[in-house]
């Protein structure tokens, strides 16, 4: 039963955060300045997660898993400035991670 | 946010906008990849769980693998309901930032549309909406797209956990899977790194969010959004 109210509870909690701003935002209008701190909102979150990820990644012991990780992101960077699809990028980033991660398993 | 009169564009023949869907779709194929390592150690955290059956029907509602993991295992230690409520809102909190941003853009759609869409508002379909909102497009193609995207995430993400409740103990850590979600994180944050005041935003923030690593989940989001507005905010100030 606690399991039932705290689904319930959560669920109608987070669906309000998600809702009001999203009703409330018809009739305010934000000035520039707020417009651009809204922008910044949006890079600096995409930025945690992308070094949230990188931070907490499972490498499951795998020598340089960290360091292959970080080619990873530099490859998917990379390719992203030259303008790549969202699906090059990832299949790109995880080939830089697997390569090395699968050529050192092969040799040890 | 750019909207444009609404074109006489293939987009109309079709009374629910099939390309738009279409692209949606396409937009969070990928991102699908990155959350699957999420769904499947939130099936097997569902699969252990006292009541399965209550937690299991907390993906729709809650919609986020953190806030349903966190809830689930506040629960396992014994807390009452009011500090899983108060643990998972907490999680959530970055999701009203979402919403804030986006709300400029989606004054014009209509109130249904809102009601749906806060539903269905989580990181990916947030990046989505973002992506989509930065190239033109009327309301309703604005809509559709983010429709299509929501609806292959939420289906996506049932099916993930479900199986994640059969299989996910078997499959931790399996070959680095966890980095597609900041790879497609990396695929939107490049293309903003305009000027070196965004450079400094988005520097900012990741200094931020690995100095409050160990903090309650959720909340070294929280406060790399601030550094990361407030640094954005001290770099305008020249201009």
């Amino acid at each position: 039963m606690r399991t039932w109210i705290a689904i319930v509870g959560v669920g109608l909690g987070s669906y309000i955060l998600r809702l009001v701003p999203l009703l409330v935002g018809e009739r305010v209008r934000w000035s520039a300045r707020v417009d651009r701190a809204i922008g910044h909102a949006g890079l600096a979150a995409l930025s945690a997660l992308v070094v949230g990820g990188l931070q907490h990644h499972d490498g499951g012991g795998r020598p340089g898993a960290m360091l292959w990780a970080l080619g990873a992101l530099a490859t998917a960077a990379l390719i992203a400035r030259r303008g790549g699809s969202m699906l090059r990028i990832v299949v790109a980033g995880l080939a830089a991670y697997w390569l090395p991660t699968l050529l050192i398993a092969g040799v040890s | 946010m750019k909207l444009v009169a609404e074109p006489a564009s293939r987009d109309r023949r079709w009374p629910w906008g099939e390309d738009e869907v279409r692209a949606g779709v396409v937009a969070m194929a990928p991102m699908l990849v990155g959350v699957a390592p999420l769904a499947l150690v939130l099936g097997a955290a569902i699969a252990a769980h006292t009541d399965p059956a209550a937690a299991w029907a907390g993906i729709w509602p809650i919609f986020g693998g953190s806030a349903h993991l966190g809830v689930l295992r506040v629960v396992d230690q014994g807390a009452g309901a009011p500090l899983a409520i108060a643990t998972g809102i907490l999680v959530h909190a970055r999701l009203g930032v979402y919403s804030v941003s986006l709300a400029p853009g989606w004054r014009d759609q209509p109130a249904w549309f809102r009601f749906v869409a806060a539903g269905l508002l989580i990181d990916p379909t947030w990046a989505v909406a973002e992506q989509r909102s930065s190239r033109p497009g009327s309301a309703r193609q604005q809509r559709h797209h983010y429709l299509g995207a929501g609806v292959t995430l939420a289906v996506g993400w049932t099916l993930m956990v479900t199986a994640g409740m059969l299989v996910g103990h078997r499959l931790g850590g399996l070959i680095g899977l966890d980095l597609a979600a900041p790879l497609c994180m990396v695929a939107l944050v490049v293309p903003r790194l305009v000027r070196w005041s965004d450079v400094r935003v988005a520097a900012a923030a990741g200094a931020a969010v690995v100095l409050a690593d160990g903090w309650p989940t959720g909340t070294g989001l929280m406060l790399a959004i601030g550094v990361g507005v407030a640094v954005g905010a001290m770099g305008e100030r020249p201009e």
